[in-house]
């Protein structure tokens, strides 16, 4: 079976990987593994103490290669955006996201009964 | 209409749902070249492209089908044997049954899962299994068990057009076994109803599958005997017509329960303690249950399948008991 290992963190690396690989298995030419290399940037839930378990210099290494930066900087560097550009993104997507958190913390709670509908879809 | 096997029965709906609708269409192990079975025998020369050979894993069949669903398809997925089914549980259990309780009902799941279940056809430990207890204990997914061909058709066919994910289970030994004239014959439209198909005073039994037809030949010599039997045809386990249940419950205040499936956990238990719960006082005699002894699984030995399986001698028997208490 043919395979690839690919840089998991590296977006675009991903998508031309799995598209040759998706691409080959479309036109008949079987499965295709590919091995992407990830890290976990945060810990698992709100409950996990990640320091119990990893070096803090290993997640600061990983760090470097956060794939929100990594994309950041080809941008950057590729000269597709601008600085300028990409701070008004953030920005608005940060404002996007505590707008809808808000939004949702300002609903009213469900009525507890209200557990018990929708198990099954009423024919039409 | 003709004399027609349950076999023919669930091809004639398989056919017909697909002519009906364009978005139906069949998925499953050797489906192209009719399965192992043959339920799907024809289908793939009558409907190009639509009878869709996978590879040998359930999960996958059942995940399928699932996406298929979502995307307004209707797939009817065919497990080779029940037994087998167990690989796709997580699809079924964890993902199809929550489709729409967890989108508040904006997205939901048409789907069919056929599977061949039972015993009595010296199958062995891999390809006798009842699965109706496991799958029946998951709302969100109907599971439908019918005993006559009639109803066989008719549910089949209310399966694929329900919007919800239905388990449709078909006894294999009553494949070729079970005839009956379609043109008059008793056919149940709706997913969760079960039929009284004999009325006595004396002992109600209450069975699906293949010992629902046992039952009905232990009747019939009780009847000899001048033991009057109600027998019920539980159609569908989930949901289970609990209101049909107890008025057999009622009618006779004695009541046997038969299956295959082993005694613990299997859905004989959820019927009998509907009856004690809603039926208390009507009750003459402890409810009773005849079913599989508690296996791991059916032996390949014909005495010793023959032992596991209920049968109209045990049934009667039990049924005798019953009556004198």
């Amino acid at each position: 079976m043919p395979s690839a290992v690919v840089d998991g963190m590296d977006a675009v690396a991903v998508y031309q990987t799995v598209k040759a690989a998706a691409d080959q298995a479309r036109r008949g030419g079987g499965p295709y593994l590919v091995e992407a290399k990830c890290y976990r940037l945060w810990p698992h839930s709100s409950d996990d103490d990640d320091t119990r378990y990893r070096p803090r210099a290993e997640l600061e290494e990983w760090a470097k290669k956060d794939p929100l930066l990594v994309m950041r900087t080809r941008l950057l560097e590729d000269g597709i955006a601008d600085e300028a550009t990409l701070s008004a993104l953030e920005a608005g997507v940060q404002e996007e996201v505590l707008e809808a958190a808000q939004w949702a913390l300002q609903q009213p709670d469900p009525a507890p009964e209200d557990a018990l509908g929708y198990v099954f879809k009423e024919a039409e | 209409m003709a004399v027609v096997t349950v076999l023919e029965a669930v091809r004639g709906a398989l056919a017909e749902a697909m002519e009906r609708d364009d978005r139906v269409l069949i998925l499953g192990e050797d489906v192209e070249a009719g399965g192992v079975f043959r339920a799907t025998d024809g289908l793939a020369a009558h409907f190009p492209g639509r009878v869709i050979d996978t590879p040998l894993a359930e999960s996958s069949i059942i995940g399928v089908s699932i996406g298929l669903a979502h995307y307004g398809m209707r797939p009817i997925a065919e497990i080779q044997f029940a037994d087998f089914i167990h690989a796709g549980f997580d699809q079924l259990c964890s993902e199809a049954s929550r489709w729409c309780y967890r989108t508040c009902g904006d997205a939901w799941l048409p789907m069919v899962v056929r599977a061949p279940w039972g015993g009595g056809v010296h199958g062995g430990q891999h390809h006798s299994q009842s699965i109706e207890a496991y799958y029946g204990h998951i709302p969100g997914i109907k599971v439908v068990v019918p005993s006559f061909p009639a109803d066989y058709r008719s549910l089949l066919l209310a399966a694929v057009e329900d919007p919800n994910p239905v388990l449709f289970l078909e006894h294999k030994r009553t494949y070729r076994l079970i005839r009956q004239e379609l043109a008059g014959a008793p056919a149940e439209t709706v997913i969760g109803r079960s039929r009284i198909v004999r009325r006595g005073e004396d002992v109600s039994i209450i069975a699906w599958g293949l010992m629902l037809h046992e039952a009905l030949a232990a009747a019939e010599t009780l009847a000899g005997e001048g033991i009057a039997c109600t027998v019920v045809d539980l159609l569908s386990v989930q949901p289970l017509d609990r209101e049909t249940i107890c008025e057999a419950a009622k009618a006779t205040g004695k009541v046997l329960i038969v299956h295959e499936d082993t005694l613990t956990g299997g859905f004989g238990a959820e019927i009998a303690a509907t009856i004690v719960e809603h039926a208390f006082e009507y009750l003459d005699a402890p409810v009773r249950r005849l079913c599989g002894p508690d296996v791991p699984a059916m032996p390949y030995h014909h005495a010793m399948e023959a032992f596991f399986m209920p049968d109209r001698e045990r049934i009667a028997a039990a049924a005798r008991e019953l009556a004198a208490y």
